[in-house]
């Protein structure tokens, strides 16, 4: 058969239903074009939040799936209420996290050379958040409310300018299905364009051992409460400063893997956030049950997930307690129509952590 | 190829121009080359993603409307350009649909007289083929064999939309058409004379 012709043939079998580019897409155009944002490209901010991937990454990977197959998952159990309980006949959220720095401070901080990788192998989990869609009466509707679980495997360069790797692959696929996605180092302020032979863009170089971070209390209390910036902003819309800090706690766990010292002061500082509560029994994205520290505010449950008996951190879930007031908590006018209390809108665990000399090489 | 209307052409780039101080005029770019853009797209990336890469594709277009060469009439190669760049961003995405189409091309039982149903399944085999060989190709090879066959676009316009000299685009073409041919079983050696003879 002719291969030219049978592109074409595919080309067309791939045509969308009609000629007509979809009615909104106009809308939404001409609106960004003129206001210079894109509306409907907002990350929605009960997605998983961004545990140190490059940017952009977990998010292609996330629609890489949804676009290739709709795998269907089921949604994790309902855990009991937290919000009534301060304590649970044990340990109270304090103890938790003081417990929690203890451990991180008898860990030994991780030390590389500039040019290794740090090797992160975590698990996600979580619905995936596509779309706005628009409703019958023009509101928004959450939709594509897909329940995966990726395995993600990550070479992060040390300093920043040596190549990395990231690895996904489904949960419920086998080895052989890893993906493979190669991420540049950033040399003298440019990167190579993956995949993109001769072309480069700028960038500053993102080590993956970070000594920026604030390692005493009252300095990661400042840092998970600081204003807004701009990149987060849409993230963090309608959520509470106590809900962003402790999302931001969170992402700088994922980012300090390699520092107990800036651990321990996440923890300290996460204990200041007023209304954390324990709850006795969790399970993370991985599966592993463990205690949590749980904040629950407009209807969401945030909960840092530890391995019971020695503290040490696992894993952050996001759960849905109240549909409706997650519905009313933004300034977007969005429906949950597919939501139910006790789904956990996102998971992401810390499975291990270890330096290696290569990508793709496993410790 | 598609020829293009020097009437409609010469009326781009004064578009363009008139959109410098009246955004408005912004939205009859849009009306002319949406249609063919998001066609583009969604056949390499699919329904969802189209939407989010067209609309990237034009607000990246606006921003850059000032630095449009207005000696070039027709704005699709410039539009093509972009669209080729905010696709990269979805290599895994449209990789994974190429997968999903090689996967569904050999899954499921196939009925019929045993004549049709040999058809039928030479065709789905040819089109798993085809499939799992766009995406083993290399970005580059994939955009320019996809820009010509899906895209409508001459060898001059995606010389234009991808900045890259009218021998690349040949030579790539060529590849790409190569390793096509291979997916589908040997090459025909009349085939490759006539390529390297054109």
């Amino acid at each position: 058969m002719n291969s030219d012709l049978l592109l074409r043939e595919l080309g067309e079998r791939r045509r969308p239903p009609t000629d007509e580019p979809p009615a909104q897409l106009r809308h939404r155009v001409l609106t960004a074009a003129l206001t210079g944002r894109d509306g409907a490209r907002r990350r929605y901010r009960w997605s998983v939040p961004r545990l140190a991937l490059p940017v952009g990454a977990f998010a292609a990977a996330l629609a890489a799936v949804v676009v290739g197959a709709a795998i269907g998952y089921p949604p994790g159990p309902a855990a009991p209420p937290s919000s009534d309980r301060a304590s649970t006949g044990t340990l109270d959220a304090g103890q938790i996290l003081r417990l929690a720095a203890a451990q991180s401070a008898t860990a030994p901080e991780l030390t590389a050379r500039p040019d290794q990788l740090l090797f992160v192998d975590s698990v996600s989990n979580g619905h995936t958040t596509l779309h706005l869609n628009r409703g019958p009466n023009g509101e928004n509707t959450f939709t594509a409310p897909t329940r995966i679980r990726m395995l993600v495997h990550d070479w992060r360069s040390v300093d920043g300018t040596h190549w990395g790797l990231t690895r996904t692959r489904l949960a419920s696929s086998g080895e052989g299905d890893w993906v493979s996605d190669p991420r540049p180092g950033c040399v003298e302020g440019r990167m190579v364009v993956p995949d993109r032979p001769g072309q480069t863009e700028t960038c500053t170089p993102q080590p993956a051992l970070r000594t920026d971070l604030p390692t005493d209390t009252d300095a990661m209390q400042a840092y998970l409460y600081r204003a807004v910036d701009g990149d987060d902003d849409y993230l963090d819309d309608g959520l509470t400063a106590d809900q962003i800090a402790l999302r931001r706690a969170a992402t700088v766990l994922g980012e300090s893997l390699h520092s107990p010292a800036v651990q321990a002061a996440v923890f300290h500082a996460v204990s200041r956030i007023p209304g954390v509560t324990a709850l006795p029994s969790a399970t993370d994205a991985a599966g592993r049950s463990g205690v949590a520290v749980t904040h629950t505010d407009h209807g969401v449950r945030m909960e840092l997930i530890f391995e019971a008996g020695t503290y040490r951190y696992l894993g952050f879930n996001t759960i849905a307690v109240d549909i409706g007031a997650m519905e009313r908590s933004t300034r977007l006018i969005i429906r949950f129509p597919n939501l139910r209390p006790g789904d956990r809108v996102a998971e992401e665990a810390i499975v291990r952590v270890a330096v290696v000399d290569q990508p793709g090489q496993l410790p | 190829m598609v020829a293009v209307n020097p009437t409609t052409a010469d009326a781009d780039a004064e578009l363009i121009q008139s959109s410098w101080d009246d955004a408005d005029r912004f939205a009859a770019l849009y009306d002319r080359h949406a249609a063919r853009l998001y066609r583009y797209a969604y056949q390499r990336v699919g329904p969802q993603m189209a939407e989010d890469v067209v609309a990237e594709t034009f607000l990246a277009a606006f921003q850059q409307r000032r630095s449009y060469d207005l000696a070039r009439p027709d704005a699709r190669p410039w539009l093509f350009g972009i669209l080729t760049n905010k696709l990269a961003r979805h290599l895994r995405a449209e990789k994974a649909q190429y997968r999903a189409l090689t996967k569904a091309a050999q899954a499921g039982p196939v009925d019929g007289p045993a004549d049709a149903v040999a058809a039928r399944v030479t065709a789905a085999g040819a089109r798993a083929a085809l499939a799992a060989a766009l995406a083993r190709l290399s970005a580059g090879d994939r955009d320019v064999l996809l820009l010509v066959a899906w895209g409508d676009l001459s060898y001059e316009e995606v010389a234009t939309a991808l900045r890259i000299p009218l021998g690349t685009v040949r030579s790539r073409l060529h590849r790409a058409r190569r390793k096509m041919r291979d997916a589908l079983g040997g090459t025909n050696p009349i085939d490759d004379y006539l390529e390297e003879h054109q």
